[in-house]
């Protein structure tokens, strides 16, 4: 049984990737087999056992090859914050950019009735017992300023509020270095509405 | 804006035309199906990627051929050049503005402002409350730089819970809250905007006739206040329709003279006269808030008007307007022209000449 050349499938199975297109295909399948073939055995390898070694953290839902990831069983991490994000990137964002030092939620995506993605979809069941089985301070709302991340965010606080949990909204404003005549008009108001107190030091 | 050079290769009847018109008034006199529509057609796709004719994009191509192609030349008020290119091959449209492809056609329409009226602009007022609707947000667009977003938002919106509606179940409650968010801003900035239509439009339709009483208002319909309490007022009703019933996708404009509903009372004719003394309007709001100017094309100047609704209409576009491209069947009255600079062009069989 004569299927497609392996080359054709290699190609065919390399589009898989966000933003490769047959062209960008067919240079990575050449590149491994002409002038890495060492890079492509290893990448074969960990992408086989990636795939099956890696998981969800049953507690944030991020990626981990452990049950429960390296944040979530780090103790020095402050158990009474809690911030829910969208996807596993945003973690590794808060991560880079900021000295939080609480613990996460992740969703793994939006609502999105158009997509069919409800709450069981992003786990929210799970973040509802969360809320009430530990003692939380603070939530914090870092879903996208989108449509739908200002949705998911107002769904999650309401779920917040019956708990009887203060949530919080990540702030939407002004980019640093950024002129205010540059910044369009629905980020300058939200920039405006959420303005702080300047505190002396 | 001005457009200063046209070119066009294979675009229905126009095998090859080159075209310079002035500023001012330009207009092309030509029998029917000598390519009066077509020039202006030509025109029309390059400030906005698309044909105000209806049909397949593959009809624009000269019969015979397998490509056609226009390039716009325009210079903006404050004396950038822009140069927008259109081919079309078969059924593939390709759009460059200055030598880079369009990703959107949001930014060649923001460049280079154009009105249009055609012989059916009356429809604006005839037709369905889509037009109107449109119409407002169009303008809006080129006037207030966080509509588009704002409009966007709402129909993303409304879409998502259009999407509830259809199942049948889920949490309408997070939808309504940005729909109202949303809907209410953007009513109050279409509201905003047919006032201050109506204040410019007491200005435009002085000597206008029959038509010196007219008035825009904004309607929101099924509804009054604000459209967060209607949503939740008419939940149960938008469940047993599974269709969103309120809200700035429904309302409509009311446009009225002496005190009348215009559908109801004015004539074919009255009704593109009161169209352009809208258009005529809403470029006096884009002149002194963004301090530019729209290109204007009036195709087929003597439909539906008698003399009268022709001087009217002309002098109100060319008060306000710097190039205003016009076609005719028959070559007006010069007491019709002289009061304006004015350059004459002859089409027929696609050739286009100078008188």
């Amino acid at each position: 049984m004569a299927g497609p050349p392996l080359l054709d499938q290699l190609i065919d199975a390399l589009r898989c990737l966000p933003g490769v297109g047959p062209k960008s295909a067919q240079r990575m399948a050449f590149h491994l087999l002409e002038r890495d073939r060492e890079g492509g055995r290893r990448l074969s390898t960990l992408l086989a056992h990636a795939m099956e070694a890696i998981g969800h953290c049953t507690r944030c839902r991020t990626l981990t090859e452990n049950p429960v990831c390296a944040l979530c069983s780090n103790p020095k991490r402050d158990a009474s914050l809690l911030c829910v994000v969208e996807t596993p990137a945003d973690v590794m964002a808060i991560e880079q950019a900021t000295d939080y030092r609480g613990l996460y939620f992740v969703l793994g995506g939006r609502l999105s009735p158009l997509d069919g993605i409800g709450p069981r979809e992003l786990g929210l069941d799970r973040l509802e017992a969360r809320l009430g089985e530990q003692a939380l301070s603070e939530l914090i709302l870092a879903t996208n300023p989108t449509v739908e991340g200002e949705a998911t965010a107002h769904y999650i606080h309401e779920m917040a509020r019956r708990a009887g949990v203060r949530t919080t909204r990540i702030a939407h404003g002004v980019p640093l270095g950024g002129a205010l005549e540059f910044v369009d008009n629905g980020t300058l108001s939200h920039a405006f509405a959420g303005r702080q107190r300047v505190t002396d030091d | 804006m001005v457009l200063l050079g046209l070119e066009v290769r294979f675009l229905r009847v126009l095998r090859e035309v080159e075209w310079a018109p002035g500023e001012g008034l330009n207009l092309i006199v030509g029998g029917n199906g000598a390519g009066k529509t077509s020039l202006l057609e030509a025109v029309f796709l390059t400030a906005r990627g698309r044909s105000f004719r209806s049909g397949r994009w593959v009809d624009l191509i000269t019969e015979g051929m397998d490509a056609g192609r226009v390039e716009g030349r325009y210079r903006s008020d404050g004396g950038a050049f822009t140069r927008v290119e259109v081919r079309q091959l078969g059924a593939v449209r390709r759009m460059e503005m200055d030598g880079k492809a369009v990703q959107t056609r949001e930014a060649v329409v923001r460049k280079i402002p154009l009105r249009l009226l055609h012989s059916h602009s009356g429809e604006l007022i005839l037709g369905g409350p889509a037009l109107r609707r449109s119409f407002v947000d169009w303008n809006l667009f080129h006037v207030e730089p966080s509509y588009p977003d704002l409009w966007r938002r709402y129909r993303r919106c409304h879409a998502q819970k259009s999407a509830i509606l259809k199942e049948g179940r889920g949490d309408l409650g997070i939808w309504n809250r940005e729909l109202a968010l949303h809907g209410d801003a953007m009513v109050e900035a279409r509201a905003a905007y047919v006032k201050a239509m109506n204040e410019e439009l007491t200005h435009v339709v002085e000597g206008f006739g029959p038509l010196s009483s007219l008035r825009v208002g904004y309607e929101t319909k099924g509804y009054s206040g604000d459209l967060g309490s209607a949503l939740d007022a008419i939940k149960e009703q938008e469940w047993r329709s599974g269709q969103c019933l309120v809200g700035p996708h429904r309302d409509d404009l009311t446009i009225e003279m002496d005190g009348h509903l215009c559908k109801g009372v004015a004539s074919a004719g009255q009704a593109r006269l009161a169209v352009a003394a809208l258009q005529i309007a809403a470029e006096r709001i884009f002149r002194a808030r963004m301090a530019r100017s729209s290109i204007w094309l009036l195709d087929d100047l003597g439909a539906e008007w008698d003399e009268q609704a022709q001087a009217d209409c002309l002098r109100g576009i060319l008060k306000v307007a710097k190039q205003c491209l016009v076609t005719s069947i028959g070559r007006p009255k010069d007491s019709l022209l002289r009061p304006y600079p004015h350059t004459l062009f002859h089409v027929e069989h696609g050739v286009l000449s100078r008188i």
